[in-house]
């Protein structure tokens, strides 16, 4: 009987340790962001995101000022 | 009812194995507050559309324009400021450059600068007296790298950005080939669906190694985030401003900022970390737009912190600055101004 507890305790672990192990990671990377960086990196735009003015912040190769979605320049906005 | 108590234990074990909720210290207010006036660099040539970083050795100034339709980088001569020489011209031929992010200047024969776009480091030596720059080597980045928008020169290779999310930084070797990747994003946000490049590209930071004591420290451009690595130690912490971690939206799988314009520069001496920090909401950026206004670019801040990334002191200019570096033996910190048609500044501390 103790032998049987024994081997359901470590049964549940090893399903627990399992879980752990093949959980998918959030570090899996789509080969689609792969895909979208790589045309990123080639200054390709023309996504749901614009680029405004001239500044810092990484715009599709570019560097802008303000980085807007659709035509909105309120950052808040949907 | 022993079952159900089995079923429990593995739903909680499950569950607890994938939330990792990390908290990491703040810091609220510097022990030390002083005002800083300007004082403006006068030039013989006007050359500059946006100059974002400066670096000053010996008798030598160069500063990197990073919108400059011909040329990103410009050296001088100092402490008289005489334009030496301007080079980095841009193009797409095969020793042209398609975009400028860094340069380190380590000595007048090594001038390392980054260009993002082309995947490749290049060496340049740069003579104040023949008024010259020569490319003297390029370095073709990894691939697998994929895209590098901040280094460091180390005596083995490199130390750059991580692109990809699924660490922090890398190291690269002499050659440009990837050798190590460590760190990770220090979030505190339990993103349950978001792709890492994506992450990594809103966490974008700066960077700058000291090699006299290892430390590699970076900040983040949206946000108020300060990530130290101990390189010689091993370790590694992280501080929270009030302002916290980058603020963004997904739309399409691309970032789209939100919060606060946070940091844009960080230098690294042997006692303190330096960094300018802007602190302008995104929604007030877009807003000075709506009205038809140039918004003021830069941050009026230079943040310091010591080696532990204790606050020491914060500075508070007289003008909006982007990049700047910081010479203790003499008090000064050099800086650039892409509001102004004289953009280059001194301030002693």
């Amino acid at each position: 009987m103790k032998k049987h507890r024994t081997f359901k305790i470590l049964l549940i672990v090893s399903v627990i340790a399992a879980g752990c192990f093949f959980i998918p990671k959030k570090s899996d990377i789509h080969n689609l962001a792969f895909n979208n960086i790589e045309a990123l990196a080639g200054g390709e735009g023309g996504g749901a995101t614009g680029c405004m003015g001239s500044g810092s912040i990484e715009c599709y190769g570019h560097y802008v000022e303000i980085k807007i979605s659709g035509v909105s320049l309120d950052p808040e906005e949907e | 009812m022993r079952k159900l108590l089995y079923i429990l234990l593995i739903v909680c074990g499950l569950i607890s194995c994938n939330k990792k909720k990390i908290t990491n210290p703040r810091y609220t207010s510097f022990p030390d507050e002083k005002a800083l006036r300007a004082q403006v660099i006068s030039l013989d040539t006007a050359l500059f559309r946006y100059p974002f970083r400066i670096t000053v050795k010996d008798s030598i100034a160069l500063v990197l324009d990073l919108h400059n339709a011909d040329h990103f980088f410009h050296a001088f001569s100092y402490p008289d400021w005489k334009h030496i020489v301007s080079f980095g011209k841009r193009g797409e031929g095969p020793e042209e450059m398609q975009s400028g992010e860094k340069v380190q200047f380590d000595s007048p024969d090594s001038v390392w600068i980054l260009d993002a776009n082309k995947m490749e480091i290049t060496r340049w030596s740069i003579s104040r007296t023949n008024h010259s720059a020569k490319r003297e080597e390029a370095i073709k980045l990894d691939k697998a790298l994929v895209r590098t928008l901040d280094f460091c020169k180390t005596n083995s290779g490199f130390l750059t950005t991580n692109y990809l999310g699924e660490f922090r930084y890398n190291e690269v070797s002499n050659e440009g080939k990837l050798t190590k990747s460590d760190g990770y994003i220090p979030t505190e946000t339990n993103y349950e669906e978001i792709s890492l490049p994506a992450l990594a590209q809103a966490w974008r930071t700066f960077i700058d190694y000291n090699p006299n004591n290892g430390i590699l420290a970076m900040v983040t451009q949206l946000g108020e985030v300060l990530e130290i690595y101990d390189l010689k130690n091993k370790t590694h912490s992280v501080f929270y401003g009030p302002q916290g971690e980058p603020r963004f939206r997904i739309v399409e799988g691309d970032y789209v900022p939100t919060g606060i314009m946070g940091f844009s520069d960080i230098k690294v001496t042997d006692k303190y970390i330096y960094a300018v920090f802007h602190n302008r909401s995104f929604k007030e950026i877009g807003e000075a737009y709506k009205r038809g206004e140039n918004p003021e670019s830069g941050g009026r801040y230079i943040y310091v912190f010591n080696l532990k990334g204790e606050p020491v002191k914060k500075y508070t200019l007289d003008h909006a600055i982007y990049g700047i570096d910081v010479n203790e033996q003499t008090g000064t910190i050099f800086a650039t101004d892409v509001n102004h048609d004289e953009p280059l500044l001194e301030f002693r501390i």
